[in-house]
């Protein structure tokens, strides 16, 4: 490109400053929401998958039996008879500090004379070995703990808490470089003293093989051979991702709000491109008269996208990294309360990330500017085509342009509820519907142009001018409306679809929690609980006085082929049936089944494992793989992983597992609630229970709720923020474009006063555009989200809620964004003496 | 140095035909002055456009200096038009954002004018129009009379064969205009070259060698 022409266009730039910070603002922010989303949750699986690689070592293959783990013997089985010489047993658990009992450490129990074969630092060989191996082995509670780690200092006595237990651990080494290897809040152990400390003697985690080299086949065959029927070998590889596959839906749904952020930046940027290349057109006539190329006029305006973006980018993803320090914190938070626990201790800063923010930024700005630079090619040197002939026909193709948007929203839907289309349909779908809805926005202007006539009589001059200026303006408040009504929807979609999740959680929770008192074992997270009670004790609270009756809850883990599933063991009879409600028309016969010993699942799990009433479940018993009938599919906002219900006396058929994991308290009076917590924590000693209220439970449970989406109520603002940018770039651009109309009107008599009235009369009519645009398409959107895109994601049913004041609100953001926009350039076009406005053009 | 046979332009407008030019013949000599008078609406400017190679004719040939130009693809007539025109509008139509100089210097630049050669050229233009001084300006800057001269400047600065003016003292007063319009006559007489300038101006198309008058599509040739 000319070295003149590219002068003319940085010069432009810097003549139009605001114009400038806006669409790099836009561009910044929209890539900065996108990197930190993709940074905190990859730095989340990250932290997993390098703390997983440390405590997998080089095994290739695991055996693993769900909660109630593996027999000691199995491991003796396994290097006797089947010759494995590279195993090592683990046993694996959570405890919490005492401390501060909401941090949970991993506990990990090794065997070192084992361990070489496996994680090699870990092995009694003097050579590799770096802690006191006879400290680990003979000390009770002998822990190793992260070097550096002040909560764990060498000699340090630290209680930790399991299964309502305390029990006193010991640091007796260092483990060196364990953070960087993922090991960070990992505390290591002897085998038999974890089997202590986490109330497992006898029983293993699970174990870790080497089975590679010529006769791997044979030598899997042969480990298969000598297991029991509730373990399973699975590739250590395979297992991993799994776990880290369960929160793949929760990363989607975030990435894909981030993009809606970076849509809006779009918008920001195409408003911005149109209004420099419309500005300029006569600018361009001249230049295509004095023989600059269609060529030539595209590559200027495309350097300029291209600086912008340039400019958007580089902040974007400087800011995305501070931003991304934050958010990972939040969704580490709701992978800890959701799925698995994980700690983070730096963002990750993967290139890939990086490049796909860069790509994102890049490719955006230049998408966006792609039709202003085309437009801008069009312009002829002939100059005939005016800015009212480019209004004239934004006018004449407005009805075009909202049957094509109808078709696209139309079409949306259908793609969005197409179930071929998976998760990946819906968010295209859902894009499809938002990209509909912002065809229609010239229409919309002119609805609200129409209904604004009168505004003339109400309000005088400033009144009448300022709707005449919607469409007289079309091609620029169409841009405006568009970007503040896709933001509106946002904020209208994601409320309606949080109070819908929020409302069936309160209302499974008023149907689940019928008892008045919870009793469970203290324990950390990520343990599965066991209260440690003996029969006397348990009998104790049931005859307790105020107390009308009890009912256990026993939850397991099971390794079935579809990985974990968890089951639930209950003491069933009538009053329980409150507590489940049951999909389907004839929930008797259901019930009926499940007395008879058929098992219920829960709706997440039938829509991830595509099992309905009628079918058949397979389980993994102690004495080989059971079929279960499925009498029926019950509502269950507990885990998005779903579970299978039993009933006790079941379970007590196929297990051989008296264990219970917690107990409902139904009382006579809700008075005696004090007195018989009370009661409870006593006659359960030495055991550390939990006896919370059935008030305080709903309320946890919704802190929870409120706590996974904070970073949703982030990535909203966030959006909102870019679209009010947009809004703001197309209103200033909207005003300084017609400066010369204002100083005409200031020289002939209009006071400033008035002027601010049209400016604000004209973005409170935005405004309204863009929220009469903004409620249904955010009504729709969230009707995507909570049938379509939650029910694929996470196998929930949600009861859809408008609240009224998600729609008020809706309104009060529209036109208050709009009319806060319109500030700035009200007063700055007050201001400007008239002479000047005039002389400029 | 141009000529025009058969030449017909027209447009269609809310499903209408408008002929604005009908079997339009005629000739301008090299180092040729000639005036394009017509009312307001009668097809001047769609003239001019057609012969710089702006637009294309429904109907008829184009020659400028020996080259067909209706044939030509748009990519085609617009590096013509970088070679061989100069324009001087009516409203001037600088480039806002370069400097008075830097004006001047984009169509050397266009044609491939080395940096040197083109600073040379340019100072001895600016020395010409009387703007020596303000080279560094930004058009806004300056009064109508002013940036007509920088367009003047521009319009010859790489030596086109033909000058297209489209009523180039129609923004400025009377003694601007005279002021402008002697520069340029001036300017082009010197150094050789061939002018088309529309007009309304009975006492500017007088100083034409000739005059074309289009009435209603047709060109009518008027001796000076």
């Amino acid at each position: 490109m000319a070295r003149l022409l590219r002068r003319t266009g940085i010069r432009y730039l810097r003549r139009h400053p605001w114009q400038f910070v806006l669409a790099v603002g836009g561009v910044a922010l929209g890539v900065a929401v996108a990197v930190s989303v993709a940074l905190a949750t990859a730095s989340a699986t990250r932290a997993f998958v390098l703390t997983n690689e440390a405590l997998t070592g080089t095994a290739t293959h695991q055996i693993v039996a769900g909660s109630e783990g593996l027999p000691d013997e199995l491991y003796r089985q396994l290097r006797v008879e089947v010759g494995v010489r590279a195993a090592a047993p683990v046993v694996e658990g959570f405890v919490a500090l005492a401390a501060n009992p909401a941090r949970s450490v991993r506990l990990l129990g090794i065997d070192p004379l084992a361990e070489g074969s496996i994680r090699n630092q870990f092995g009694a060989d003097p050579a590799t070995r770096d802690f006191p191996l006879g400290e680990l082995l003979s000390e009770s509670g002998a822990v190793l703990a992260a070097a550096g780690d002040e909560r764990f200092a060498l000699g340090q006595s630290v209680p930790v808490l399991v299964d309502g237990r305390q029990v006193q651990l010991h640091v007796v080494g260092a483990v060196r470089g364990a953070e960087d290897s993922g090991l960070g809040d990992v505390l290591l152990a002897d085998i038999a003293t974890a089997q202590e400390v986490l109330g497992v003697t006898g029983r293993l985690s699970r174990i870790d093989l080497r089975l590679d080299g010529v006769d791997e086949d044979d030598l899997v065959r042969r480990v298969q051979g000598i297991l029991p029927a509730t373990a399973r070998l699975v590739a250590a590889q395979a297992r991993a991702d799994t776990t880290v596959q369960m929160t793949r839906a929760f990363e989607l749904n975030l990435q894909a709000m981030s993009l809606l952020a970076m849509l809006c930046g779009l918008f920001l940027i195409y408003n911005t491109m149109t209004f420099s290349v419309v500005q300029r057109r006569e600018q361009f006539g001249a230049l295509r008269a004095l023989g600059v190329t269609r060529a030539e006029i595209l590559r200027l305006v495309l350097a300029e996208a291209t600086l912008i973006g340039a400019v958007g980018t580089v902040l974007g993803v400087a800011g995305g990294i501070g931003l991304g320090n934050g958010l990972v914190r939040l969704v580490t938070r709701t992978i800890n309360d959701l799925y698995f626990v994980v700690t983070v201790r730096e963002l990750a800063l993967p290139p890939l990330t990086i490049v796909t923010g860069v790509v994102l930024g890049m490719g955006g700005t230049l998408l966006a500017a792609l039709i202003p630079a085309a437009e801008a090619t069009r312009v002829s040197a002939r100059l005939a085509l005016t800015r009212s002939v480019l209004e004239e026909r934004a006018l004449r193709t407005s009805p075009r342009l909202a049957a094509v948007g109808v078709g696209g929203v139309a079409a949306g839907f259908a793609l969005a509820r197409w179930s071929g289309g998976g998760l990946a349909g819906a968010f295209a779908g859902l894009l499809l519907i938002v990209l509909g809805a912002a065809l229609m926005a010239p229409v919309a202007v002119r609805l609200v142009a129409v209904l604004a006539a009168p505004l003339g009589r109400l309000a005088g001059a400033p009144g009448l001018m300022a709707a005449r200026a919607m469409t007289a303006g079309l091609s620029r408040t169409a841009v405006a409306v568009a970007a503040l009504a896709i933001a509106v929807a946002v904020i209208v979609g994601v409320g309606v679809m949080v109070t819908s999740f929020r409302m069936t959680l309160v209302n499974w929770l008023g149907h689940t929690l019928q008892a008045d008192l919870y009793v469970s074992p203290v324990s950390p997270r990520g343990q599965a609980a066991t209260l440690p009670l003996d029969p006397a004790q348990l009998a104790a609270v049931r005859a307790a006085p105020g107390v009308q009756r009890t009912r256990s809850i026993r939850a397991v883990s099971l390794e079935t082929e579809g990985g974990a599933t968890q089951l639930l063991v209950v003491e069933h009879d009538e009053p329980d049936r409150q507590a489940y409600r049951l999909r389907g028309d004839d929930p008797d016969i259901a019930w009926q089944s499940f007395a008879d010993g058929a098992v219920l699942v829960s709706e997440p799990y039938a829509e991830r494992r595509g099992v309905a009433a009628g079918d058949v479940v397979t389980l993994p018993t102690p004495s080989g793989a059971r079929v279960f009938a499925v009498a029926g599919v019950f509502y269950s906002y507990a885990s998005d992983r779903g579970a299978v219900m039993m009933t006790r006396g079941v379970y007590d058929l196929w297990w051989d597992d008296p264990g219970i994991s917690g107990l409902s308290v139904y009382l006579d009076s809700p008075e005696s609630a004090q007195a018989v917590a009370e009661f409870t924590r006593n006659a359960l000693r030495p055991a550390l229970v939990s006896v919370i209220s059935n008030r305080e439970l709903r309320e946890q449970s919704l802190r929870v709720f409120d706590r996974t989406f904070l970073i949703t109520g982030v990535l909203r603002t966030l959006v909102t923020m870019v679209a009010f940018a947009g809004v703001l770039g197309a209103i200033l651009a909207l005003q300084l474009e017609r400066a010369r109309e204002h100083g005409m009107l200031r020289a002939t008599g209009f006071t400033p006063a008035q002027l601010w009235q049209t400016v604000l009369w004209q973005s409170s009519l935005i405004g309204i555009a863009a929220a009469i645009l903004a409620l249904p398409l955010g009504w729709l959107l969230a009707w995507v989200m909570i049938h379509v895109i939650n029910k694929r994601s996470f196998g929930w049913t949600l009861q859809m809620t408008v609240p009224a004041e998600v729609l008020w609100q809706a309104l009060l953001v529209a036109v208050g964004a709009a009319l806060i926009a319109g500030i700035y350039p009200a007063a700055r076009i007050a201001r400007t003496p008239p002479a000047i406005v005039l002389r400029e053009d | 140095m141009v000529r025009v046979q058969g030449l017909g332009k027209s447009y269609v407008e809310a499903g209408a035909e408008h002929v604005i030019l009908a079997d339009v013949d005629g000739e301008i000599a090299a180092g040729e002055f000639v005036a394009l008078v017509g009312r307001s609406g009668s097809g001047k400017s769609t003239l001019l456009n057609l012969i710089a190679g702006i637009d294309r004719p429904d109907l008829g040939e184009i020659w400028v200096g020996g080259s067909r130009i209706d044939t030509l693809s748009e990519r085609e007539r617009t590096l013509f038009r970088r070679a061989r025109v100069g324009f001087v509008f009516q409203f001037f139509n600088l480039i806002a954002t370069l400097t008075v100089a830097e004006n001047l210097q984009l169509p050397l630049e266009l044609v491939g004018r080395t940096r040197g050669d083109a600073d040379g050229i340019v100072a001895g233009l600016l020395e010409e129009i009387g703007l020596a001084d303000r080279g560094a300006a930004f058009p806004d800057r300056l009064s109508g009379g002013e940036q007509q001269r920088v367009a003047i400047a521009r319009a010859l600065v790489h030596d086109p064969d033909l000058i297209i003016a489209d009523e180039p003292t129609g923004n400025l007063d009377l003694e601007t205009g005279e002021q402008v319009l002697g520069m340029l006559g001036r300017m082009v007489r010197e150094r050789g070259r061939t002018m088309l300038m529309a007009t309304h101006s009975r006492e500017v198309a007088a100083r034409a060698d000739r005059r074309w008058r289009i009435v209603e599509g047709r060109l009518q040739d008027e001796q000076g």
